[in-house]
């Protein structure tokens, strides 16, 4: 038995101090996941703590056929979008035009302003853009984009965690860098990135 | 398929370096050759060089620190949660939620009818049962005799009060002056003594245990009065004063009497007022 299934087979008996153990492991992986998922602090915090609460009472349907930090990124993916899926039946109740599915490229309230360049520098403002770039995203597409870009976990896995096939994942992803190359197109002279070219 | 479209579908796996070394050639080969690909190629590269500026911001430890506090509160509280769930699993609420709501309605419907049916039946003025009306024969002839009792004690707690309130309320300088006579009194607690042990043997069940030590607690007081010296017995009365003000009888005597009002029943006394009130 490995040091890893000696530590699940602990998780599964209800032993409180290795809980303890896999939150601090895993506590930074997932916060910050969910934080790129969510693009805020408080959503955040909370969607990190339900998602060790839910691993806690799951912990005996974790089958150990793929890694601890793998499992609980696949809970996180799953409860962001179940949570705005939710969100979004709610506000569809109230506002039927509203779909976060759709391409809404040019929405006006997510339009993002150029701004003066040299504020565009701060690292502040540069996040805000970014921040509204993954908000013109569908759920599905930011996340299988954080997954692969700010999380490195490889195309295969993502499919596997969200239980889509790999091509989902990749049509997913080719439209979510589309979108974002689009929504920040006015960086790419901004930072001289055409010089490319 | 074209081969721009061929090349676009590898777009995703070069720009995360997933590419065989097979489709690399053929995807470097590809981006050579069509400009527009290039074109397309470099602008997803560049929006993701954009998305790699964002600052990730760094936390404080205290951050760390009360999040697993917070999480373990939270924690807490779903196993206490959880803890009754398992009763909740054959909760009758439960079982109630997980039936139809129009046979819900129905079973409203088929109680209210039965309610209906049951207060016709048995509240209307010209509804005949035997059975029922027997049993309330029975009922109502228990009521009666229970009203009878209490009514003999409140009687008996009035007169009483009276005998007390008027030893009480004696002025001892004006007594020792004009040598009292207590004949009268002696007489009326002698006659109370008497009554008390009647009535004590009616008030023996439990809904009458207040009144039943009430009355024997003025037992003893009356038997105090009783035994006075005939003619200004001033130590004695003084006795008896402290032993009514120990014991509390008089304001026993007087929730005993605001619980019967309180209860609807009227009292001798209620009843002496009543008629004082209709003669004024």
């Amino acid at each position: 038995m490995t040091e890893e299934q000696q530590f699940i087979e602990q998780l599964r008996s209800g032993d409180r101090i290795a809980f303890t153990e896999l939150v601090t492991t895993h506590q930074k992986q997932i916060y910050f996941l969910a934080r790129d998922l969510t693009g805020n602090h408080h959503d955040a915090e909370d969607l990190a703590q339900e998602v060790f609460i839910k691993a806690y009472r799951s912990i005996q349907n974790f089958r150990g056929d793929a890694k601890l930090n793998t499992w609980l990124y696949k809970i996180t993916v799953n409860m962001f979008l179940d949570k705005r899926k939710r969100k979004s039946h709610n506000m569809l109740v109230f506002k039927e035009d509203l779909s976060q599915e759709s391409n809404n490229s040019n929405h006006p309230g997510q339009q993002i302003q150029p701004g003066n360049p040299e504020k565009a520098a701060e690292g502040s403002l540069i996040q805000e853009h970014i921040e509204q770039a993954l908000q013109n995203l569908s759920p599905r597409e930011r996340a299988v984009f954080v997954m692969r870009h700010y999380h490195d976990q490889a195309i295969k896995e993502i499919a596997r965690g969200l239980d889509i096939a790999e091509g989902t994942v990749k049509s997913l992803l080719y439209r979510a860098i589309q979108k974002l190359q689009q929504k920040l197109a006015f960086y790419r002279h901004d930072l001289g990135l055409e010089e490319k070219k | 398929m074209s081969e721009c479209s061929k090349c676009r579908k590898y777009f995703v796996d070069a720009l995360y370096d997933e590419l065989t070394p097979e489709q690399k050639d053929y995807f470097t080969n590809h981006l050579e050759t069509c400009a527009s690909c290039r074109a397309e190629f470099e602008k997803m590269q560049s929006a993701l060089e954009i998305m790699d500026l964002g600052e990730q911001d760094s936390l404080p430890g205290e951050f760390w620190t009360n999040f697993q506090q917070g999480l373990e509160s939270r924690l807490d509280r779903e196993e206490k949660r959880k803890k009754p769930n398992v009763v909740q699993f054959f909760s009758p609420l439960k079982m109630v939620r997980a039936i139809p709501r129009w046979t819900q309605y129905l079973a409203a419907a088929i109680l209210l009818v039965a309610i209906g049916i049951f207060i016709g039946r048995y509240f209307s003025p010209g509804s005949y049962s035997p059975e029922p009306v027997a049993q309330i024969d029975n009922q109502s002839s228990s009521l009666i005799k229970q009203a009878a009792v209490d009514d003999r004690a409140y009687r008996y707690l009035e007169r009483s009060k009276i005998l007390l309130l008027g030893i009480v309320n004696l002025d001892p300088e004006a007594e020792e002056a004009s040598a009292p006579d207590y004949s009268r009194e002696k007489q009326v607690a002698r006659g109370l003594i008497q009554e008390a042990a009647v009535l004590k043997d009616d008030l023996t069940d439990a809904n009458r245990r207040k009144l039943y030590q009430l009355v024997s607690d003025l037992e003893v007081i009356l038997l105090q009065i009783a035994n006075l010296e005939t003619k200004n017995d001033l130590p004695a009365v003084e006795m008896i004063r402290s032993g009514v003000d120990r014991r509390g009888i008089l304001l026993k005597i007087n929730l005993e009497e605001m619980e019967r009002d309180n209860r609807g029943a009227s009292s001798p006394i209620d009843s002496k007022k009543s008629e004082k009130k209709t003669k004024i």
